[in-house]
Order: C-alpha cells, then structure tokens, then sequence
C-alpha cells in the first residue's frame, strides 16, 4: 500500500499555547478517506491527536477540517482525490477558537445561528392542510428550500468565508441558508417579518459573494445563491438593507 | 481532570440528544418542567440523523393501527410486547402530526397529502418520510424547538456514572470532555436516551459514537437490561459499514459472487435478492464463508446495479451513487458496489415499563437504548424512528410529572468518579483501548454474528471475559485535560465490554433461532421454551446474572413460524 505523509498543525493548550507542525505517515489504499488516516495515526503513532467524528457518512457535520487550505468533510475526502506525492496539510477550521489540535469551539458558529432565531413558530399554516410545495413555490425557489433542509451544520463554509474573516459581525453563509430555509417554509407565520430579519446589519446584505461557501459546501447547499435570492426578494418588498 | 464541587440540579436530566432525548426534552418543557440535555457530542451529530426511509404510522382514513401493530408483532417474531406495541402505533399518527408542526418537511403526494411508501413486513404503504433523510429532517427539527424554547444543553458532556437515589434524588456524574471538568447533577427523574451499540461488531451501519454507554451506565447501577442478544443484521452495507438501502435491490440490482453466479437463486428461487432482511443477508455470509466471495478486505460479494442503466439509477438512487462513490470508491454506473452485511439495530436495551420507566425510581429511558419491547427479535424498517418520538415523548411528559420528595444527595459520587478517571489517566503501559476494541469487534463478528451455535459462542464469551481483563490495565497515551480524545476511546471501550458480554450472556443459552438471533444448531423457533424475554442484570460480586420475563401478548396469537 502507498503511504501518504499528513502534516497537521497541533495545539495542546495544557503544554503551549502556541501551535505547531507535526507529520505522519500513513499507509493507504484505494476508497480510504482522511478520517480513516486520523484513526491509524491516533490509534498507531500518537494518542493524544484530538479531532471530530461521528456518522463517517457524511451526514452528521463533526469532521470538518481544513485539507490542504480547504475547508472539508475529513469523512468524505478520499485521499486518492489529493496530490499524495505531496504533504497532505490538515488544520482546524477557521473563524473558530481552536480548543485543541483539529478540534474548534463551535459557539461562534452556533451563535451566529440563533442570530435569526431558526425554529418555526406555531400560528402558520395547519399541517393537516393539503398543499404541495410545487403548489406552493417557484421550481427556483423550491429547489433551493429543499437544498437548505440538505445542509448538516458542519461549519465549512462559516470557516472559509472570507467576509467572516473580515468582519465578525457577518453572519456566515450557513445562518444566511437557515433564514432562506425559515422564510421559505410553508407553515411560516410571518415570512416577511423573518425576511426584514435577515436584512439587519450582519445579516444577508453584508455577503461580499466570494463564492467559497458555494464551492466548499460537502451537500451542494448553495448558500450564496440563498442570499441572492434573499436579497432580491428583499428589494422587491421594498425592504432591502442598505 | 477538575472536580467540581456541589451538585447541580435541574428538574429533569436527558443523557442523549438524539430524537428520543430531544422529543423527551421538548415535552418535559412544555409540561412547565426545567430539562436540560446532556450529550457526548452536539446533538446534531447523533446517530438519529442517519436514517433514511421514514417513520410509519396509519394516518390514512383506510388504515387502522390496529394492523401496523399486527405487522409490527409479527416481524418481531412474536416476541415484542403487544401493551407496548399498542402504545406505539395508536399514538404514531399524533406523532407524525406533531413532527409536522414543529416543522418537519414531510414529503408530500401530488395531492397535498403526507406521502407513505412501502417497507418491508408491512401490508400497506406506511412509511412516511423527508426525501431519502428523514432521519436528518426529525433531528434538525427537533434540535430548532430545543433552541426555540432556550433548553439547557450541555453538549460533549460524557456521562460516566448513574447513581439511583438512596431516599435523595437520583444523580449522575458528567466529564466536560473541552474543559477537563468532573460534576455531579441530580434531578427528580433522570431519562437515559443514548441510542444503540452497534459499533461492538466494528462492521456496522452505525455511527463511530453508537458505543451502548447509556445501557452500560444502567447495568453497572444495578439495573436490568433487556434482550441484549438481538442486532438486526441488514445485507448490504459497504465494506466500512456504511449502508446501502434495500431500496437499491428494490429497483433491481443483482446480488452477484466472484464467480459471476447470481447466488440467491440457490437460496431464495422465488423472491431472489428481495428476500427478507436476514435471509439475504445469511446467503452473502455463507457465500463469502465457503470462498465464493472476493476475498481481500476480509470478504465480499457484488451489488450490481450497472444492467439498470445511468438514467435510472441517477433518478432513482441517485443518493446510493454519491454513497458508493464517496464511500465505496467505486461509481455503480460503471463498476459493481462491494458489499456484505453489517450490524444495523440494537432491540435490546434498558428495560422500562410502557411509561418508560426503569426498575429504579426516577430513572427512565427511552429509544434504542431502551427496551419496552417494541421491536422483540426483530426491528421492522420505519419503527425505529417512531418509538424514538413516541416513547421520547412520553418519558417527556412522565419526566415532569415525576414526585420531587427527596433533594439532591451529595457530591460524593463525583468525587469518587473524579478519582476513577484520575487513576485511568494515570495508567501506564498497558494495551491501547484500539488494541482491545479491534479485537472485541472480531469476537463479536466471529462468534455471535448471523450464524451462532453453541461452541462459537461459548467460545466468545470465554473471549470477552479474557478481553475485560486485559482491559483492567488499558493504558491512554493522552494525560492532559483538555478534549481527552484516547480518554473518550477508553471509556467508550468500557461500555463496549460491558455491552458485548450482555449480548454474550443472553445469547448462549437462548436455544433457539429468533429473528435475528440465528443458530444453526437451533434451527427453529422454540415458544414452548424462549417466548421470553432475556433479563440480564449485574450482581452484586459484579457477574452477570441471566433471568428470563414474560412477553405481554394479547389478542395476538404467536404461531409456530414467521411465514410472508
């Protein structure tokens, strides 16, 4: 078998409170993805790598690490996919503290999330109510519903976008995709009230459309297209945000 | 590690966050009660999520659930408990109404209805269902109204210890897995909804954190666990467990072995590759055992869906293809999936009564990790939803109305929990926890998977004794104290061990074949002499005792076979 050399960037707060490089080889094989390399190096070389898991399907959002500068789902990332002739680079998400090696405070990310309270209120329309959602929406914008009941909360694209890293006060592509997903749902009370919500400071007026939470997304979520939509919605209603 | 001083209370504890802890959670508020959550990992990323196909219920005006409960005791192989199935389907459809307002995005018929398709051992399409993610859908909901209603979570809190009250309240003993931190919280009623333990076979659907801890927290307390021997087992996973849906044979993909032989047709002539659950997934077993499967990897056969064409496979399991891609390497256009079984459910669980409750004042559960015995031998698709959001609602509701005579006991539980995690830190050279749970995992699959008999798993439970002691001296490399990842292995590990010699306890002297528990040295049902529930339970010099408790049936006759 072929090995890979992982080259992951360390923090052990209880040691340092600066981080550090380390390597490790790991051998592989053909359909073996980056989070199966993390278990042979924590179980074989070095038990005190810490990093997140839990479905390995892709599914549940914990193992979201950034590879060679990406932000990605270690699960769903085969290593053949990456240029092993070289090192493979694995560090922790960004626009996070980092609490240890590969593990980030996810706080920031869910508190930017309940910036637009993401639940549905009780007082829209009764389920019990025939309707379908073809009925009820555009086939543009039903596609886009249905792609944000796909997102998983796995912080990709809150970490690599580059308006979050700029100002914090933004609330991230995933928050702007959670809004679309609320004012869009056909038991919503009070779409509109939600929608003059997501136009606040910080919230879908603030994207500067880099694209990467688009390209970064491990369940084709779209959440720039999201707020585009959002935006445009917004301004027809007359309430676009500055 | 840090101990804390005190304990911390609240009206109700949950430990789990997946849809039967957050359905309990959300009840338990509504009922005016303060529920606070505690979870190993962030709720969104429990197992529940996983699920694709849907929750059954009899919602239509022309089905009655009287008959989804007839289906449901049948699968079982008659051993579920009719009261508690009775329970199950009369309150799904209020659940399923209940899911919908919260605002789960049902999938809905041409005409506006909740859509429901068909499952296996079911005489009606009643499986409702969000696209191929149901599961997804239930649990991002659900964790939305937690948020909603401002319910305490205390997330990748790993709960170590359940301590039954002594005239005080029960209690429990949390390690704060980012902090480093050790405390004790008690409440009037505490819910254990940790889901199943399916990870002790490694070859599993199962997420990496389905490690049984909550029916290990119940068992070393003393409490009784239920029907342990039975993991349903599903035929087609790929090689790291991942699973494959019945669906993609539903659509015609052939069960195929290195010999190019569509094997099935000497097992199953009339049904072939839709045969039930555990009669395809036994004939890819044998075929791999008698070396007419591929043998690297340690054994498989072929999924072959390429005869269907691009088309249909992209319009119709377009999901199976990003799985076998991403997952499998392989993209079934081109190339045959491999696949072989992998361990699916866990029936057994805690014992509890229809209202969830435990044999332990103030101690319920609820879900996979419980046992009231919905499911019996043998879980039909689409149930494991539903009992997760009905009996999570009604441990919920028991959860606030529960007496609160007593008060807190005091911290000494965590102080003896702080030193019993100190002392495993401090271990030194001995076998890493992988080590041990590599081979578990192999005993597990050697000895007590499809095939069981007599010597294999006499065999095994010789093995799991010898393993529980080899891990008296486990040894973690991590010593520090933020986000011990080799700590959370070890501990895991210690359920692991304690949940595969329940399986093994129940197991060896069932002599009988039950839904999945199959022996081919008992080749048939016996209700003469195990229409019975396993009770396993630890003694006091900490062995296993094994009893047996009756099965609740009604107006259900059982019969002498399992005949679709």
């Amino acid at each position: 078998m072929p090995t890979a050399t992982f080259r992951i960037r360390r923090l052990n707060p209880d040691v340092s409170p600066e981080p550090y490089w380390q390597e490790f080889e790991a051998a592989w094989g053909p359909g073996d993805v980056v989070l199966e390399a993390l278990h042979a190096i924590q179980e074989s070389q070095d038990g005190t790598l810490a990093y997140r898991y839990s479905c390995r399907g892709a599914i549940c959002g914990s193992c979201a690490v950034r590879i060679n500068g990406t932000a990605a789902l270690a699960c769903k990332t085969q290593i053949a996919s990456l240029d092993a002739a070289k090192p493979i680079v694995l560090e922790p998400l960004l626009n996070s503290p980092v609490i240890k090696d590969l593990v980030v405070d996810q706080e920031p990310f869910f508190a930017s999330l309940r910036n637009i309270m993401p639940w549905l209120d009780p007082g829209g329309r009764d389920p019990h109510e025939h309707y379908t959602i073809e009925g009820l929406m555009s086939p543009s914008t039903r596609d886009q519903f249905l792609r944000a009941t796909d997102c998983i909360m796995c912080q990709c694209c809150f970490s690599d976008c580059p308006k979050r890293l700029e100002d914090p006060r933004f609330v991230g592509p995933a928050t702007c995709l959670a809004a679309y997903k609320r004012i869009h749902h056909p038991q919503e009370p009070a779409p509109a009230e939600r929608l003059r919500q997501a136009c606040q400071p910080g919230g879908i007026g603030d994207c500067d459309r880099h694209t990467n939470c688009v390209k970064v997304c491990p369940k084709d979520c779209r959440p720039m297209r999201a707020i585009m939509f959002l935006q445009r919605e917004a301004k027809e209603a007359g309430i676009a945000p500055e | 590690m840090k101990l804390c001083e005190g304990v911390t209370t609240h009206d109700a504890l949950i430990i789990g966050s997946g849809l039967a802890g957050m359905a309990a959670a959300i009840e338990a508020r509504d009922a005016g009660a303060d529920a606070a959550i505690l979870s190993k990992v962030h709720p969104l990323r429990s197992h529940s999520q996983a699920a694709q196909g849907g929750i059954n219920a009899a919602i239509r005006p022309d089905d009655d659930w009287r008959d989804h409960r007839f289906d449901t005791v049948k699968g079982s192989a008659w051993l579920a408990d009719q009261d508690a199935v009775t329970v199950l389907c009369r309150e799904a459809p209020d659940a399923i109404w209940w899911l919908a307002a919260c605002g789960v995005p049902f999938t809905r018929t041409p005409e506006g209805l909740i859509a429901q398709r068909a499952f296996g051992g079911q005489r009606r399409n009643r499986t409702c269902y969000a696209a191929d993610k149901t599961g997804h859908d239930l649990l991002h909901t659900l964790y939305e109204q937690v948020q909603r209603r401002g319910i305490t979570v205390y997330e990748e809190h790993f709960v170590t210890r359940l301590v039954p009250g002594d005239g005080s309240w029960p209690s429990l003993v949390a390690w704060d897995v980012c902090r480093g931190e050790v405390r004790q919280l008690a409440a009037p009623a505490i819910l254990i909804a940790t889901g199943g333990a399916a990870r002790v076979f490694g070859q599993s659907s199962n997420a990496l954190i389905n490690t049984g801890d909550g029916v290990a927290l119940a068992w070393r307390a003393g409490l009784p666990v239920e029907d342990m021997e039975f993991f349903q087992i599903h035929p087609t996973g790929l090689l790291n467990g991942i699973l494959i849906t019945e669906g993609a044979r539903g659509e015609g993909a052939y069960l195929v072995n290195a010999r190019s032989e569509r094997f099935m047709e000497r097992y199953a002539p009339k049904f072939m590759e839709l045969a039930p659950r555990d009669q395809v997934a036994r004939a890819i077993q044998t075929e791999i055992d008698e070396g007419r499967g591929f043998p690297t990897s340690g054994g498989y056969i072929h999924l072959d869906l390429r005869h269907l064409g691009e088309e249909k496979i992209a319009t119709r399991l377009p999901q199976i293809r990003d799985i076998a891609i991403a997952f499998g390497g392989v993209d079934p256009v081109k190339e045959p999936i491999p696949v072989r079984p992998t361990v699916h459910y866990t029936m057994g669980g805690i014992a509890t009564d229809t209202d969830t409750r435990t044999e332990c004042p103030g101690v319920f559960a609820a879900g996979e990790a419980a046992c009231v015995s919905v499911h019996g031998a043998n879980r039909l698709g689409g149930n494991s939803l539903l009992e997760a959001v009905v009996y999570g609602r009604r441990a919920g509701r028991n959860l606030a109305a529960a007496p609160r005579a007593g008060g807190p006991p005091s911290d000494d539980a965590a102080t003896d929990e702080h030193r019993r995690l100190t002392g495993l830190l401090a271990r030194e050279g001995g076998e890493r926890p992988a080590t041990l749970r590599h081979d578990l995992e192999a005993v597990m699959r050697r000895s007590f998977g499809l095939f069981r008999n007599q010597e294999l798993m006499s065999q095994g439970l010789r093995d799991i004794l010898r393993l529980r002691e080899r891990a008296k001296s486990a040894a973690v490399q991590d010593k520090g104290r933020t986000f011990n990842h080799d700590l959370f292995l070890l501990l895991q590990l210690e359920a692991m061990l304690d949940v595969a010699w329940m399986c093994a306890a129940g197991a060896v002297p069932r002599q009988e074949s039950r839904g999945c528990h199959y022996r081919n040295d008992f080749e048939r049902l016996d209700n003469d002499r195990f229409l019975k529930h396993t009770i396993v339970r630890r003694a006091s010099d900490g062995g296993m005792q094994v009893g047996y408790k009756d099965v609740a049936i009604e107006d259900i006759i059982p019969q002498a076979e399992v005949k679709y």
